[in-house]
């Protein structure tokens, strides 16, 4: 279970990202967030693994203070909570392999992985996870060389290297064109149903939010303004989370 | 490009077309043709001033002397002095009388082996007069000297000229004040090269020096005849002409045309002059210059990047107590590191000096400490406790200590043995080892220092922690001051040491009390504000404090670096390196850490959201990126530092600089043109590999 609770980010500059902001995921749930760019979805899933310090408020996970967590404690919880990229951010000049193992990197030992060493036991997983996302043919080329879509895989076999409990998915399919997001989609809902994983997933189109998510929670300028079912935006409820003027064209 | 691209998104939603950015349309009224005006005077006083400062003028351009003189230097580059020809020096004789005697005088016929004829008009005259020389039948093309020789033969020079294309020429020269009444002598000196680059002769040597004779004597010593007939021969007539009485008693016909030049008594016309050797000798010190210079600066350049590069930095903030208590750690930790080196080097200078003693110890020595080391590492699956992990990595860094000192005394002793046992063009390797051996024990304590005060500081830091998060907030507030007002102090007293000795104050009340006291209170405030914060800003100061140092450093020109280097440890290429090598890691230092800054940081976020520490995120996230620009700025970096170290040698820095800054010097400038051609060459080759390599890597 995760618990957020009156979590507020302002910037440095004076811009508030996250206003007052509380909900819960269940274990196991698919959560869709929707909102404009700059609505603070992107913040909002930044603050739960703490890449972003929020200002105030709690998150609870598993009745585990987040937001209190020290350093080292970080390293424990980061590594059980997967995340994915809308711009899959791997590290494009290294072997795809390298890229799969770097999702290890919260279990293994700094020293040894000075020295590039990761256990056979790591290497083997990064087989099946690469397996996984049908990529093990290209376990050795150059992330670069990788098509967009399969480079999100790439990213998707990274964070279920971490044996995670949750993954968050930042726009994940914004930069893939509607087939490549479908397919990108489908992995994490498999991910969600077989391995009962919560997904925290932002969103950008509402026919995707229909398709897979359970339950959604929508974001106007850093206040959470719906919380429910897909099922229950409607015209009106589109026009307050995405402003008057918006016309739906997904 | 964000921008753009969620104005296309939101227009996706909003399904209007993004505004169309506004174009300005300037006026063109009186106003901007003012100011135009006014920039064009503008223009034309700055360019007058900067014409009258920098001197511009046609007229030394155009004058002829000055003309003259730049083509005589341009034909000089054009034709470097890189082949030694034996010449053949042709004189040709007139009698001649000064003054005219009463009778009058008709001179005898020309002497002389070159075939050329001369004339004198007039035939006599008085000493100062001025008279027509003229010649022909000498080589086209070439200088001949005129001389007049009074009866004592010492020459006087009079002209050098020119022959025309047929071999003739014609100079009006005034006679020197020679009055005699004797018969005296104008003489045409024809010197001609012999032999071709294409077509080389073999001619009768000049000059043999000691090395040939001993070479010559060998020789003769073991092929023509025996040792005793050898001593009795007087050794000049054998070596200085081959075809003497002494080369006749060794036996006519015994030795060959292929033996002779093999004993150094004929040469090959033209040769390789001794500047072209020079140069080479030189162009390669100067490439290996450049080379030393370029390792070294990238070495210690490529950590000194990560900590100048800001995006590494900026997030670096540690609590106020747990910086103030790793400084504390600091000195404490120098202290305990030099006495552990001390002790170890101690040590290892007590057992015998034996290289194979020493190379065992460092062997056996390293097996254990990677043994230790593994223990020291927690391994998943390997549970070992605590106590067990901390005593072996204690263990392992003593033994590191040992098998160091050990290893450096290996080198500096297997080295120097070397050095002496094999022929003496191999020694170089042997010196290589031993002084590398000698720098690693340098290097050893400057190392144990360091690492002494990283690990003191680091459990300074881990205090600071444990306290930080167990005492009550007031006890840990309190703490925070006073470490930090402590920090302070030792820093600030750091400082005032240095201008103690900078500036040789001796009075303790301003450089010890004085800075500790005002330390102590700054530091105290930043505590205060760390209280409240409760980080500091570590890594952005010391972002910004190794910036300026790299920016200051990099400002200095490696010239001028290198006259310090050049007092310090003297003439020579190792002052140019020494020189070179600062400048190439403030520089590099400098371009690898922009480099850092500007990699994607996309990345970077995904590896530390998967739990992976600081120094991980490092190895996985920006060491991938930044490879290649670092191969790239390296090869750049060596293709200047080749560039400068070919004029480090105009301050006495080594490289081939000296000689070309001396042949200027002594205006020889055909000589000088052989270093600039090996330079051009070396740069140019530089440059080509440098930018291939770089194409490959980027």
């Amino acid at each position: 279970m995760l618990r957020v609770e009156h979590l507020t980010k302002v910037y440095d500059d004076g811009t508030v990202a996250l206003n007052d902001v509380s909900f819960e995921v269940p274990d196991g749930e698919f959560l869709a967030i929707i909102g404009l760019s700059g609505s603070g979805k992107s913040t909002l899933l930044r603050c739960i693994n703490r890449l972003i310090d929020p200002t105030e408020g709690q998150i609870l996970w598993n009745d585990e203070d987040i937001t209190a967590a020290t350093h080292e404690d970080m390293r424990r919880i980061r590594r059980r909570i997967g995340m994915v990229f809308q711009h899959f951010n791997l590290v494009s000049r290294s072997k795809v392999i390298t890229n799969v193992l770097a999702g290890r990197l919260g279990y293994t030992s700094p020293v040894l992985a000075i020295v590039n060493r990761f256990s056979k036991a790591d290497r083997e997983m990064a087989k099946r996870q690469l397996e996984r996302v049908g990529l093990e043919t290209k376990a050795n080329n150059r992330a670069e060389e990788l098509s967009g879509g399969q480079q999100q895989r790439v990213g998707i076999a990274r964070a279920m290297m971490q044996e995670p409990e949750m993954i968050l998915a930042d726009e994940p399919v914004a930069s893939l064109d509607p087939v490549l997001a479908h397919s990108i989609m489908q992995y994490l809902e498999k991910i969600n149903k077989e391995d009962q994983m919560t997904v925290l997933c932002s969103l950008h189109f509402l026919d995707l939010v229909h398709r897979y998510g359970q339950r959604v929670i929508a974001l106007n300028e850093g206040k959470v303004v719906f919380e429910g079912l897909p099922s229950e935006i409607d015209d009106a409820m589109f026009k307050d989370i995405y402003g008057q003027e918006a016309e739906r064209v997904g | 490009m964000a921008d753009t691209k969620e104005r296309k998104l939101e227009a996706a939603h909003t399904g209007q077309p993004p505004p169309e950015p506004k174009k300005g349309t300037p006026g063109r009224g009186w106003r901007s043709i003012l100011w135009i005006v006014i920039a064009i005077l503008a223009g034309f006083v700055i360019y007058a001033y900067a014409f009258e400062t920098t001197e511009v003028s046609l007229d030394t351009i155009t004058d002829e002397t000055r003309q003259e003189s730049l083509f005589r230097v341009i034909r000089a580059l054009g034709n470097p002095l890189l082949f030694d020809y034996a010449a053949i020096d042709t004189d040709t004789d007139l009698d001649y009388m000064v003054p005219c005697p009463a009778d009058g005088f008709s001179p005898g016929p020309v002497r002389g082996e070159g075939g050329g004829t001369l004339s004198v008009d007039p035939p006599c005259a008085d000493p100062g007069d001025e008279v027509t020389v003229s010649g022909s039948g000498f080589r086209g093309n070439t200088d001949v000297n005129i001389y007049f020789v009074p009866p004592n033969s010492i020459e006087l020079r009079l002209a050098q000229v020119r022959t025309s294309a047929d071999g003739s020429f014609e100079e009006v020269v005034r006679l020197p004040n020679r009055p005699d009444e004797e018969v005296q002598t104008v003489r045409v000196l024809s010197r001609q090269d012999v032999g071709s680059v294409f077509n080389p002769v073999y001619v009768p040597s000049e000059d043999v020096d000691d090395d040939t004779a001993d070479a010559v004597s060998e020789f003769l010593d073991d092929d023509v005849i025996d040792s005793g007939e050898l001593a009795q021969l007087p050794e000049d007539s054998v070596l200085r002409d081959p075809e003497g009485p002494a080369a006749e008693a060794l036996g006519d016909g015994q030795l060959t045309e292929a033996e002779l030049r093999e004993a150094g008594l004929q040469v090959r016309s033209p040769r390789w002059h001794s500047n072209a050797i020079e140069t080479l000798d030189k162009i390669i010190e100067t490439v290996f210059l450049a080379l030393l210079a370029t390792t070294a600066g990238t070495l210690i350049a490529i950590p000194l990047s990560f900590i100048a590069a800001k995006n590494l930095m900026r997030d670096v903030t540690i609590p106020a107590l747990q910086v103030g208590l790793a400084i504390v750690g600091i000195p404490i930790g120098i202290l305990i590191g030099v006495i552990a080196s001390n002790l170890t080097g101690d040590l290892v200078a007590a057992l015998p000096d034996s290289a194979l003693l020493y190379g065992a110890t460092t062997l056996v020595l390293s097996w254990l400490i990677v043994r230790l080391l593994r223990m020291s590492v927690p391994m998943p699956g390997s549970p070992s406790s605590r106590t067990l992990r901390i005593a072996s990595g204690t263990m392992a860094g003593i033994l590191i200590l040992v098998a160091g000192q050990s290893l450096a005394r290996f080198a500096e002793v297997g080295g120097a043995s070397f050095a002496n046992n094999v022929p003496s063009g191999l020694a170089f390797l042997g010196r290589f080892v031993a002084t590398n051996g000698d720098i690693l024990a340098t290097m050893f304590t400057i190392l144990a220092a360091l690492t002494g005060a990283g690990i003191i500081a680091m459990l300074g830091s881990r205090l600071g922690y444990l306290i930080g998060g167990r005492a009550p907030a007031a006890l840990v507030n309190v703490f925070t001051v006073l470490s930090m007002a402590v920090a302070g102090a030792l820093v600030a007293l750091g400082f005032g040491r240095v201008i103690a000795w900078l500036y040789q104050i001796i009075d303790t009340g301003t450089t010890v009390w004085i800075p500790m006291i005002v330390g102590a209170v700054v530091g105290a405030l930043i505590g205060w504000r760390g209280m409240v914060k409760r980080q500091v800003g570590a890594g952005l100061s010391i972002y910004y404090i190794s910036r300026t140092v790299f920016n200051t450093l990099r400002s200095i020109e490696p010239l001028v670096m290198a006259i310090v280097f050049v007092i310090w440890v003297g003439l020579g290429p190792f002052a140019g390196s020494l020189a070179l090598g600062l400048h190439t890691v403030a520089a590099l230092a400098k371009l690898y850490s922009e480099q850092v800054e500007s990699i994607n940081q996309g990345p970077l976020e995904a590896i530390r959201a998967t739990g992976a520490t600081r120094l991980q995120t490092v190895v996985y996230g920006v060491v991938p990126q930044i490879v290649a620009p670092y191969i790239s700025f390296t090869m750049y970096r060596w293709d200047i530092n080749v560039r400068m170290s070919t004029i480090i040698g105009f301050v006495g820095g080594g490289g081939i600089g000296f000689l070309l800054q001396q042949n200027i010097g002594l205006l020889n400038y055909r000589a000088a043109a052989a270093q600039m051609l090996a330079i051009a060459i070396v740069v140019a080759t530089m440059d080509y590999i440098s930018s291939r390599l770089r194409e490959r890597f980027t």
